[in-house]
């Protein structure tokens, strides 16, 4: 091993960053650019009866204008759901859906133009309540929904003896959680720049995490083929799943550019931004829970009903995710999961950073610490109980190969002392510990026919002695570019800093599924590790030929090749060597998901080739006066196999924190009806650093057996434990149990009021069975 | 109107709406300066006038006539400094969309001595951070501002 | 974000200014450190096409911390680190940090802040959302969207430096049509309570100097806000105490954050003029503070918490100058929270 794996590698962009030189989109501009500004309904659900255009055209600097009418075609990151237009067709289904666009010669000038523009609209009943949306309505959101409803997506599964297992059970714990949605707040707002050239081919560079949908979009709403469009993916400020879906500015753009015959860029402001949404489901649900008289989980059921706004995005899987996540780390013997999402006249919903697990596992996490209570055990003596075992099956046939969630509970009840403080610590400061579980990429791709690998990295060397590695993996700020950079050095045994990072680009880059399902270092890496070994046996080959030695004996190390007997030469005396046959080398490696799955109806929704596991704990301190929390510290216990990049997995952990204790503290898509009442980031609360818990992580993963160098994914499932560790240290610290989200401070000094009243604070009663 | 960015002379006759980060991003093509937010909230066009950090998107360009304005391009041209090199090392940056703006939010603060990490929490807490969790900034700012201190 | 084009003047006196704004009476503005004015004028909730800049006059500059004189220009970042001021006048030092961030308060002004523009959830959005909410009575509306049949304005007063100064006992100096005038803080505050009007100045009038006299008072603020940082104050309170041979000779308590205006609660606590401050005063006035307090729902948290913090706060404050008083009746010791 060279130690390039494994090690704290600072990111290899990071310079660039640090000196704000690394472009994003909003930096590029383009000889002759224009600027296009979007015309946003101001209705939530209206029939658009007449648009005048006159004045638009008429205002100085105007080069174009267009309507969703020229452009009906639908697109939606789901095959299966399109359900988005770029412009809206005919009728209008959200307040601040586009429904015109404006290239003019600068962003004021187009902006000036898009509010000459007049629209009549006819409005049409609102449905902001997913809950009415299920029932009969009289105007339907999208007409495909089924008979009079505006239901997106209905789920049911039932495994093992449900019935039996709650009737039979000892104890059975009910949480009814109410979560309102959240939003990605990446701190780059979305922008695109497209260029439609008179060769007749289109480029776009476009702030996403996905190029290859936005590839695949493009194409289909612009009917251009897509060998004739070219997506390039500059440096992406954050993305956190709201820059997954391909989205209606970057269609725009292209189309803009098409018509004018220039390039044209659009910049979204904030408040488009959360237009856009695409954030976590608002969320209802009722989850219930059965166990044994010695704490033997028996039984899981789950009815959820969420949010989808108004349109699919990834809401299909989201609606199983939000149920079949929840089938580890903890072994379920029945599970039955109803699972609906309606259509409402809000901003879409989507996929979110841990992607439809977080407010499940929130339930269900407070549901086991309630089951513990009930049973005086301490629950994490209860967890240890339940834990699923490494190298099994869960009740809905998903995989699961490494598994240290053992160890991650263990190392957090360790180092934060948890036997000396759970249930002993004064009135007002608690402890509590959550668990969580997560997959390594969706194994079943977006577009599964015909069957690709989902990643392809292809490497590049040519006689300067540079390394280029071409993926469409898109870093968004999470490292991607270091991580592969690290796979690739460590295999074949060069300084990192001969190794590089093309810029995303279709044109070059072989296809990547993209950054979101925590896929990519485990697909990538994966693939990264076979196209390095593929250009070593090259260079292993080239040995041979110089020094006559079998080239399966040369390691690559420290720059050399070396072969037992202190032969070695340098790579790149046999990078020239194998360069005499055919040129610059190239290797190509991919990543093809096993087979996994059972064979019903949704089997392949959230299996992955492999799983995080984590367990958390949080310490807090109420402020009963004020009825603020202050998250003092948090244990995180994370198993994603062997860390590749500590550093880049703590920081992943940290920031999953951050957002996590964000969702649970203080962020809230706050609406009045169909009304978003806070789409700014003064209004949109995430948390200041002054509310930031020190944060100790504690990598305790084994290698797993199929991730590249034993990894696994570190991007989301740091996320969802935090919040129900926190609330349940809440919980410790005053007896109060909150199911519904956010816990600011106002709302939870109103419980401590009514708690007070009804007897006082008291700490709950201690366990009798410890963790022991 | 002059306008000194950087320790460079610039020429410009920005219209009165104008606003400073508009002027340095789309006309000086100086487009380290990030436009996070439209409100002030999330600091990430923060630029020092004359050493002391400012909004860029709540300052009209016309009014830093005459003033010495500094972006991340100027910090430490051509090298990274202790400070940026820090936030390298130590993982206190992932998108970097906010880095430059807290880079100069933490540079003004440590051209007044040695802080405390309050005096850290404090001086960033008009810089918004989706990636980090503000952990490792608070550590980088802290590392540099220590070698500064054993210079 | 699209502000309709302006003119920009830069007069370098008060007398040029007045001027100014006398000639584009109707139709102008000024303009201090921008963080309030320009977020305003870009989403539209100003259509001026005159903005008088201040930042060019000397005279509002004047930065005085022992004569206790204070130019409108002075920035919220010098009161809040000058160590006379932070030594003199603690709630000043004290709510001046606790404004935004950093650096906003490089730019951001004493003048601004005291007149910093009332705020409503409905009322600080952009023009779309504004008008796909068909307004509301401080902008292009008829009727409030806070409280339903509502005839006021509800929006409300904001800003971090008004508490202090009010509770300090103030006086501001103003150049107005017929010249210069000096008169109470409260003053500058419309007495109608309606929201729509920031403040009581009439158009053209400039606040010139805030001026604080008696640098020995004993004074506190304390303010809430939904997050550590960089938030308005969702309720406020700022006391001002002197004891003479332990009889109070300046008792003032005065609330941001609540309502339209800052609220003087001179009413309540001047009949405590001459006696001890006692365990008896905090116990009265705190009930009394408590029933002035209406918060209504414009801001993000819910209304009976703002009070009851607010109250909370002024209890603890008041026991926190009984406390040191009994050790020995002195000035100057910081008191006060952000929370």
């Amino acid at each position: 091993m060279n130690g390039i794996v494994g090690s704290r590698v600072p990111l290899v962009d990071g310079p660039l960053k640090a000196s704000g030189s690394a472009l994003y989109t909003a930096d590029l501009t383009l000889p002759g650019m224009l600027h296009g500004a979007i015309v946003r309904s101001p209705e939530a659900h209206a029939r658009i009866v007449s648009m005048e255009l006159w004045r638009a055209m008429e205002e100085p600097g105007v080069s174009a204008v267009i309507t969703g009418d020229s452009y009906p075609r639908s697109f939606g990151v789901l095959p299966i759901t399109r359900d988005e237009t770029m412009l809206a067709v005919g009728k209008v289904r959200f307040r601040g859906e586009g429904v015109a666009a404006v290239a003019a010669t600068s962003p004021e000038a187009a902006q000036r133009a898009a509010r000459q523009i007049k629209v009549i609209y006819e409005r049409l009943p609102e449905y902001e309540d997913p809950e009415a949306s299920a029932a009969t309505v009289t105007e339907k959101i999208h007409a495909h929904s089924p008979g009079m409803t505006n239901l997106q997506k209905e789920v049911r599964q039932e495994f093992g003896p449900v019935e039996e297992a709650f009737r039979t059970a000892a104890h059975v714990v009910t949480v009814r959680g109410k979560f309102p949605g959240v939003t990605h707040a990446a701190l780059e707002p979305h922008a695109v720049l497209a260029h439609y050239t008179p060769d007749d081919r289109l480029t776009v560079w476009s702030s996403t995490q996905v190029p290859h949908y936005l590839h695949r979009a493009l194409s289909e709403v612009l009917d251009i083929p897509e060998h004739r469009v070219r997506v390039i993916k500059p440096e992406v400020g954050g993305g956190f799943g709201g820059k997954g879906d391909p989205m209606p500015h970057e269609i725009v753009a292209a189309a803009l550019s098409r018509e004018t015959g220039r390039p044209v860029r659009i910049v979204l402001s904030r408040e488009e931004v959360f237009y856009l949404n695409h954030g976590r489901h608002p969320t209802r649900h009722t989850l219930k829970l059965a166990a044994d008289a010695e704490g033997h989980l028996m039984g899981f059921d789950l009815d959820a009903l969420i949010d989808g706004g108004a349109a699919s995005s990834f809401g299909t899987v989201t609606t199983y995710y939000n149920g079949v996540l929840a089938t580890g780390p903890y072994r379920i013997p029945a599970f039955r999961y109803h699972g609906r999402r309606g259509y409402t006249n809000r901003p879409a919903s989507g996929a979110m950073r841990a992607h439809g697990s977080v407010n499940t596992r929130y339930s269900m996490e407070v549901a086991i610490d309630m089951l513990a209570e009930e049973l005086r055990m301490d629950p994490m003596a209860l967890r240890m109980r339940n834990f699923l075992s490494p190298h099994t099956t869960t009740i809905n046939e998903f995989r699961i190969t490494s598994n240290s969630v053992v160890r991650c509970l263990e190392a957090s009840r360790a180092r934060s002392s948890w036997d000396t403080k759970y249930r002993k610590l004064p009135v007002g400061r608690g402890i509590g510990v959550a668990c969580g579980f997560f997959i390594s990429g969706s194994n079943s791709p977006i577009h599964f026919t015909p069957p690709f690998p989902q990643s392809t990295v292809h490497l590049k060397i040519d006689v300067d002695g540079g390394v280029t590695i071409h993926s469409g993996a898109s870093d968004i700020g999470q490292g991607s570019k270091t991580i592969v950079s690290q796979i690739v050095a460590e295999v074949l045994g060069i300084p990192l800093a001969r190794v590089r990072v093309a810029a995303v680009d279709t044109d070059s880059a072989p296809v990547d599924l993209g950054s979101y399902s925590s896929r990519v270092t485990f697909m990538m890496g994966n693939a990264a590790r076979c196209a390095a070994e593929d250009m070593l046996r090259q260079w292993q080959k080239a040995a041979e030929e110089i020094t006559g030695r079998p080239s399966a004996e040369f390691r690559a190390h420290d720059g050399r090749l070396e072969a037992p007997g202190n032969i070695s030469i340098s790579y790149l005396e046999a990078v020239h060597q194998a360069m005499r046959h055919h040129g610059a080398l190239q290797s190509s490696g991919a990543y093809e998901s096993p087979s996994l799955g059972g064979k019903f109806k949704g089997a392949r929704a959230g299996t992955s080739p492999a799983y995080s596991f984590a367990a958390y704990v949080a310490e807090v301190e109420v402020d009963v006066d004020l009825g603020r929390i202050h998250v003092k510290k948090v244990w995180a216990a994370f198993d994603c196999g062997r860390p590749l990049n500590p550093m880049l997995v703590e920081g992943q952990i940290e920031g999953s924190i951050h957002m996590g204790l964000g969702q649970l503290l203080g962020e809230e898509m706050r609406y009045r009806g169909t009304r978003l009442m806070n789409p700014s980031l003064l209004e949109y609360r995430t948390l200041s650093p002054v509310e930031m818990p020190e944060v100790e992580c504690l990598l305790v993963g084994e290698e797993d057996p199929e991730g590249p160098f034993g990894a696994k994914e570190a991007g989301e499932g740091p996320l969802p434990p935090v919040l129900p560790a926190v609330a349940n240290a809440v919980y410790d610290a005053v007896g109060l149990r909150f199911t519904e989200l956010p816990l600011t401070p106002d709302r939870v000094w109103r419980a401590l009021r009514q708690k007070e009243r009804g007897g006082g604070l008291q700490k709950p009663p201690a366990p009798k069975v410890d963790a022991r | 109107m002059k306008l000194r960015v950087n320790a460079l002379e610039y020429l410009v006759d920005p219209p009165a709406e104008r606003l400073l980060v508009d002027l340095l991003r789309e006309d000086l093509h100086l487009t380290g300066t990030k436009r996070g937010c439209d409100d002030g909230s999330c600091g990430a066009c923060t630029v020092l006038v004359d050493g002391a950090p400012q909004h860029s998107c709540l300052t009209l360009a016309r009014l830093v006539s005459g003033r010495d304005v500094t972006t991340i391009e100027g910090v430490s041209p051509g090298r990274l400094s202790r400070l940026q090199r820090s936030l390298v090392e130590t993982g206190g940056l992932q998108c970097g969309f906010c880095t430059p703006g807290m880079i100069i939010a933490a540079l003004a603060l440590l051209q007044r001595g040695t802080p405390s990490r309050d005096d850290i929490l404090e001086a960033i807490s008009g810089n918004f951070c989706r990636c980090t969790g503000y952990a490792k900034i608070v550590q980088a700012i802290e590392r540099a501002a220590q070698e500064e201190g054993g210079r | 974000m699209l502000a309709d084009p302006f003119e920009l003047h830069e007069p370098a006196s008060i007398a040029e200014a007045v001027a100014l704004a006398k000639r584009y009476c109707g139709d102008v503005r000024f303009l201090a450190g921008g963080t309030d004015v320009l977020p305003g004028l870009f989403r539209g909730l100003h259509t001026v096409r005159h903005l008088i800049y201040l930042g060019r006059i000397p005279e509002l500059h004047v930065f005085d911390p022992i004569r206790g004189v204070f130019g409108a220009q002075t920035s919220m970042a010098s009161l809040e680190r000058d160590p006379v001021v932070r030594q003199r006048f603690v709630a000043v030092s004290l709510a001046a940090h606790a404004a935004a961030g950093p650096a906003l308060r490089t730019s951001a002004t004493l003048g601004g802040n005291l007149l910093v523009d009332t705020r409503c959830t409905f009322y600080d959005q952009s023009r779309f959302w504004r008008e796909a909410n068909e307004g509301c009575l401080k902008a292009d509306g008829t009727e409030c969207r806070v409280v339903s049949q509502g005839s006021r304005c509800y929006a409300v007063y904001s800003g971090d430096m008004a508490p202090p100064l009010l509770a300090l006992g103030a006086t501001v100096d103003i150049e107005g049509l017929e010249g210069r005038d000096s008169k109470p803080l409260e003053d500058l505050y419309s007495p109608g309570g309606d929201g729509r009007l920031s403040h009581a100045l009439p158009e053209g009038a400039l606040l010139v100097a805030v001026r604080l006299r008696d640098p020995n008072l004993w004074s506190s603020y304390s303010k809430l806000r939904a997050r550590g940082a960089p938030d308005f104050p969702e309720g406020s309170i700022a006391i001002g105490i002197h004891e003479t041979d332990g009889r109070l000779d300046h008792f003032r308590i005065a609330v941001g954050g609540i309502d339209t205006r800052p609220l003087v609660m001179n009413e309540i606590t001047r009949p405590w003029l001459g006696k001890p401050m006692s365990d008896e005063v905090v116990e009265a006035t705190v009930e009394s503070v408590g029933r002035r307090l209406h918060p209504v729902a414009n801001t993000a948290l819910l209304t009976d918490y703002r009070k009851h913090v607010v109250t909370r706060f002024l209890r603890t404050d008041l026991a926190r100058y009984l406390a040191l008083r009994s050790k020995e009746l002195t000035s100057s010791t910081p008191a006060g929270r952000v929370g």
